[in-house]
């Protein structure tokens, strides 16, 4: 038995040698190397981020940036595994909503002495809102998303609907509630909105977490310690009920096989930003009009983002990196125009008058309306919980109950996490 | 004196050449699975999580707070139920239907190898494949199944959206998948029997069933046992199906251990809790085994 545990301590041993020797950027004669860790996106997306770097690399001598795609599936895991192991890169790219967890574990630091003052003036707030928590920035991001009403402009005109276009005059919810109510009315054999539900998951959280907002409700308490008395609180509990409606009523169906508006059996759709070309590829005539809301507006927003590790050394070099990434012509132009993201800088915007002039919509929503989803080290447990309470609501599930469940269990992880 | 030192060393060799034989299996049991689940059993004592990684000061000793927490709220009772009811509904099901899958195989001469392909099929595709076809199949409104009720003027069932059905349903899909692999055991058994037998039974005038009831089956007891205790385990450890299909829904109604176990440590990153959920389980399984150890036959030398 003896032998046994020497032979184990040996491999251990040996297994930790092995993973020791990281890729870390260091300072040495002939300037930094950084290492970039991104997921990876489409095709597009992916070749635009490419050519973004190697602009980069031509354009100074001092700082290489090694730039390492990784896939998007298990990408958080990933780096927790990185951070546990100290194996962390230079810059990293994360999911937006995931920016509180990084920041307290301590692997991202503060962007706020690395970047130059004024650089944040012109960014969408969404963008400044999902970089921050407890009052410092730890990401910035080129581009941000939303979701917003697509219809079908015929059919509404047939049944005489009007959907607003600016965000101002967007729906009440009883307005949205009337006219989805003639149109399935009208076309008995429609389905008058799609929702995308079978995506799961963020999608749900993502989606339609601004009804809740829009009746006042919250997930979690101001200081982000707490679901109980707000994810089950009355404001958020009579929002979902709203929400509910739209599926009991069988405006919506939660097990819509994804692509109804597209085909045409659709009337409209809540859609993200991307579902844009694909509409206008499919030679459909359709408009936009605002995320519909209760008591006042709110709209979805978040997207990946730039955050430097706490391992970086070198942090003039970072700072020299994310403000190309970030620069207007240099990074969110072409990185915007492979992936359709609106872009975070009303810079950039300028030089993109073709997009304002589409979908400005997205643009205006977002300044006004957008909200970023709660900033809160466990993330991934609010988000998994919040979006299995909505897919059990959407289905008929007692939503009182049902938030009561998820309230509880996110706060039983809360408290651990509470240090 | 040079062969005097070889004989010692062949006696010595003999004597261990057990031991040494299975030495390589046991370094890699030792390495692989008991090592690591010392340490499990170690960190459910801990309140091991994300942060007590990276943050080093922060791991404690909690006592047996993880398993107070675990036996406290509803959701563990809850997994616990929707796991033991697949292991219930799974375990008969899969094996009868094996057997009877591998007499008809054994029987059809000239399809043997269609059929034995057709049925092994599933086992070898892999699940995340199976995991979006069905998905499609259960589909409420488009699925094939549902179509098919509604051609035969039945009324079409929520299957996998029902908190009533969707555990039927995983199940039912799990049953079609693994049956192949037992039917691939037993079918080896069953060309195993010796022909004499059934010519000497047909002799004395046998019929089908009583050579299926008298010869096959007690032929195939050894077997049987050995075939339930698989399946057992692996129904014990359903997780991608849900995972992929359900995410444990609705209502938490196909949410197993091992999905509970893997959001604990994955998604709420509290590996403490989730070591004390696996050490539970093991504890579970290692019941399980021991009454059915007590309820079934004993296994015989043929």
């Amino acid at each position: 038995m003896f032998k046994f545990t020497i032979s184990m301590v040996c491999m251990a041993a040996l297994l930790a040698g092995s993973g020791g020797c990281g890729q870390r950027a260091d300072r040495s004669d002939a300037g930094t190397t950084l290492v970039v860790w991104a997921h990876e996106g489409q095709p597009a997306e992916k070749a635009a981020l490419q050519s973004v770097i190697e602009a980069f690399n031509r354009s100074q001598t001092s700082v290489a940036a090694r730039l390492e795609f990784k896939q998007e599936q298990g990408y958080g895991d990933r780096v927790n595994a990185a951070a546990m192991a100290g194996q962390l890169p230079d810059i990293l790219e994360v999911d937006g909503p995931y920016t509180a967890h990084f920041a307290d574990l301590g692997v991202l630091q503060p962007l706020n002495e690395i970047l130059p003052p004024g650089l944040t003036n012109d960014f969408l707030p969404t963008i400044l809102q999902q970089g921050s928590y407890q009052d410092k920035l730890y990401t910035l991001g080129a581009f941000d998303s939303t979701v917003a009403l697509f219809y079908d402009r015929a059919r509404l005109a047939a049944c005489g609907i009007t959907p607003p276009q600016s965000v101002q005059a967007a729906w009440t919810w009883d307005e949205f509630m009337a006219a989805l109510a003639k149109i399935s009315e009208q076309y008995p054999d429609l389905l008058p909105l799609e929702t995308f539900m079978t995506w799961g998951g963020e999608w749900l959280t993502y989606a339609f977490l601004p009804v809740v907002w829009s009746n006042g409700g919250r997930v979690l308490a101001p200081d982000g310690r707490q679901a109980e008395g707000y994810l089950n609180g009355p404001a958020t509990v009579a929002a979902l009920r709203a929400w509910q409606q739209l599926f009991q009523r069988g405006y919506a169906d939660p097990d819509a096989t994804p692509g109804m508006f597209q085909h045409g059996q659709a009337a409209m759709a809540l859609g993200v930003f991307n579902r844009w070309p694909i509409f206008r590829d499919a030679e459909l005539d359709f408009g936009m009009s605002p995320y519909p809301g209760l008591q006042s507006s709110a709209s979805p927003s978040g997207s990946w983002c730039w955050g430097v590790t706490a391992r970086c050394r070198d942090t003039a070099a970072a700072a020299e990196l994310l403000q190309w990434l970030l620069d207007p012509r240099q990074g969110l132009e072409p990185l915007c125009r492979a992936n359709g993201g609106v872009p975070s800088r009303a810079a950039a915007l300028a030089l993109m008058p073709d997009y304002q002039e589409t979908r400005g919509l997205f643009v205006e929503q977002l300044r006004l309306t957008g909200r970023a989803r709660p900033a809160t080290p466990r993330y991934g447990t609010v988000t998994t919980e919040v979006s299995r309470a909505l897919d059990d609501i959407a289905r008929g599930a007692d939503v009182q109950q049902t938030l009561d469940g998820a309230a509880r269990r996110i706060d039983a992880v809360l408290r651990d996490a509470g240090g | 004196m040079q062969k005097h030192s070889c004989d010692r060393l062949g006696q010595w060799l003999d004597q261990r050449a057990g031991l040494l034989l299975s030495l390589p299996a046991l370094l890699l049991l030792l390495a692989f699975v008991i090592l690591p689940f010392t340490m499990a059993v170690y960190a459910s004592f801990t309140n091991q999580s994300v942060r007590t990684f990276m943050q080093p000061g922060t791991l404690a000793y909690v006592g047996w707070d993880n398993y107070r927490e675990l036996l406290g709220d509803g959701d563990f009772g809850q997994a616990l139920f929707n796991t033991m009811y697949f292991v219930a509904l799974v375990v008969p099901l899969q094996v009868g239907l094996a057997l009877a899958l591998a007499v008809l195989v054994n029987g059809a001469e000239m399809w043997r190898r269609m059929l034995r392909i057709s049925f092994f099929m599933p086992v070898i595709t892999s699940m995340a494949v199976l995991a979006v076809v069905w998905t499609l199949l259960f589909n409420p409104g488009a699925g094939v199944f549902n179509t098919l009720l509604r051609a035969l003027q039945l009324s079409p069932q929520p299957f996998l959206s029902s908190p009533r059905q969707a555990m039927l349903c995983l199940a039912a899909m799990s049953v079609w998948q693994g049956v192949g692999f037992q039917m691939m055991i037993f079918l080896a058994a069953m060309q195993s029997i010796p022909p004499a037998l059934y010519e000497a039974a047909r002799i004395e005038g046998a019929g089908r069933w009583q050579c299926f009831r008298r010869i096959t089956l007690p032929m195939l007891k050894n077997t049987t046992i050995f075939v339930v205790y698989i399946t057992t385990v692996f129904a014990f450890k359903l997780f991608v199906q849900p995972h992929l299909i359900t995410q444990g829904g609705p209502r938490g109604s196909t949410r197993t251990l091992i999905l509970m176990l893997y959001d604990e440590a994955f998604t709420n990153m509290r590996y403490g809790k989730a070591a004390a959920i696996s050490v539970m389980f093991f504890v579970l399984v290692l019941l399980v085994t021991f009454v059915q150890r007590r309820l079934m036959p004993r296994e015989e030398r043929l």
